[in-house]
């Protein structure tokens, strides 16, 4: 199903210890809680590119991004919607 | 529901045991539910050879890399009735979330169905002695956990740290909200005599002190994991009457249902709410009681803003005002007229024992057991784990009808 790859973000948490391997030289970080517009059923968590100080509240638009994590790999993150 | 609840008052809570609460047991799980097991069942004044029944839930609460070993880690009910030297006729395990009411739901049925007559309810719960307790080194993400844990989402912190902040946006609550949960649990958990927390209260500046981990989430938000074991005994109403303690009867219980497929350890703040409705519903019908009966409510603590969730769904408060009702003295259990939805404790003030915590309270003051902890309650209920992953039993000092 395609999506339009745009949503508001109902909450978010900065990550400050990670229990995960891997990911102490990215801490702190911003995961960021997103209902899609066209799926609002549909909520998705991802890192916010924007890091810790953007300017972030309750019902903030943001737009789908990409997070290259090698060559090869990218995950799939959200930036603040301009 | 349409029928009334057929095993409501028949069945009894008769005896108990709880072991000491402490970091790292010097001695194995095993042992100490052996051990644990052996004094609830002298308790309620029967021996070893009168339990037919054993029911229990064994889930490791870590996300962590610890294994699993019956004995060491974990100690299902056969394990347990093993080592008694028991020959039950009736084994059980709940293996879904909300592990106290789960089990004890297993029980009711049991003995009200007369598939077993004497039933002992237990739960262990261990602290692995090496290692972080919810860290992994696992870099692979197979399944549905390929959409959150390369993002960095994981563990059980991440999970209560969205839709905790999602109620303080929402409601405009605060962390200094947020800290009045851990500091009413800790003042009662401090006058426990077996809890990790015996003597040792914690003040809200302490509290504001403890850097964040998930935003808004603190490690005092959080139960500390801890070696301990308790154990219940259960039985018929009809023979509850011959036994040395005054009866705790079970009125009902009420467990989640279906909640909306999401993301792994993905709980929206809606969910939570939506899927907490059928859980009181489903309690208060089976019951035949509402919140306006319950003098003594204990609302599940593992992570502190569970608190606020279970306050709202079941009717103790309006959906948006517990962190209010909380900040201002609503659920202390010294003033009178609050509602002592603590006052055991819970799993902030005790240790992490999930549910048991709260139900213990609600038995030992039912009961007239609590010492000079003790209060006026007649209407209990005993609630664990999240409304919408988990559930409450509600129990009453006299026999429903």
């Amino acid at each position: 199903m395609p999506i339009a790859g745009r949503g508001v973000v109902r909450s978010w948490t900065v990550v400050r210890q990670s229990f995960l391997p891997g990911f102490g030289d990215d801490l702190p970080f911003v995961l960021v809680d997103v209902e899609l517009v066209d799926h609002p059923h549909v909520r998705l968590i991802g890192r916010l590119l924007d890091g810790v100080d953007a300017p972030l509240m309750l019902g903030a638009a943001v737009e789908s991004a990409f997070e290259d994590v090698t060559e090869e790999v990218a995950v799939p993150a959200f930036r603040l919607a301009s | 529901m349409t029928a009334r609840f057929a095993a409501r008052g028949k069945v009894a809570i008769v005896g108990y045991a709880h072991s000491q609460v402490v970091r790292h047991a010097a001695r194995s799980l095993g042992a100490l539910a052996v051990e644990t097991t052996r004094a609830a069942i002298a308790d309620a004044g029967l021996t070893v050879a009168d339990v037919d029944g054993f029911v229990g839930a064994t889930l490791l609460p870590t996300a962590g890399d610890h294994r699993v070993q019956d004995g060491v880690s974990i100690v299902t009910p056969a394990w347990l009735a093993q080592h008694l030297g028991a020959d039950p006729t009736y084994v059980s395990g709940f293996s879904g979330i909300g592990q106290i009411p789960g089990a004890m739901a297993l029980a009711v049925n049991a003995v009200a169905s007369g598939a077993a007559e004497v039933v002992v309810v237990h739960r262990a719960l261990h602290n692995p002695p090496k290692g972080s307790y919810h860290g992994t080194t696992k870099t692979d993400a197979p399944g549905d956990a390929q959409w959150t844990t390369p993002q960095g989402y994981f563990g059980p912190l991440a999970m209560v740290a969205l839709p905790t902040n999602e109620y303080l946006l929402r409601y405009g609550a605060t962390r200094e909200d947020l800290g009045a949960i851990a500091v009413e649990a800790r003042k009662n958990g401090a006058r426990i005599p077996w809890s990790y927390w015996r003597d040792r209260p914690l003040t809200i500046e302490e509290y504001l002190d403890a850097p964040t981990i998930f935003d808004p989430i603190c490690r005092n938000d959080c139960d500390i994991p801890v070696d301990g074991v308790a154990t219940f005994v259960l039985t018929t109403a009809e023979r509850a009457k011959d036994l040395p303690h005054p009866p705790v009867y079970i009125a009902g219980y009420g467990m989640s249902g279906v909640v909306r497929h999401r993301l792994p350890l993905h709980w929206p703040l809606d969910d939570v709410m939506a899927g907490g409705e059928h859980t009181a519903r489903t309690l208060w019908e089976r019951a035949g009681f509402g919140p306006d009966a319950v003098d003594l409510p204990q609302v599940y603590d593992g992570f502190a803003p569970f608190v606020w969730w279970w306050l709202e769904v079941l009717g103790f408060c309006p959906v948006g005002e517990a962190h209010r009702m909380v900040s201002s003295g609503g659920i202390d259990s010294d003033r009178p007229g609050a509602i002592p939805a603590l006052s055991g404790g819970g799993a902030l003030g005790n240790g992490r024992m999930h549910g048991i915590p709260q139900l213990l309270e609600c038995y030992l003051q039912l009961s007239g057991r609590a010492g000079d902890r003790r209060r006026t309650a007649s209407v209990a209920v005993a609630c664990h784990s999240s409304p919408h992953y988990g559930g409450a039993v509600a129990l009453t000092s006299v026999r429903p009808d």
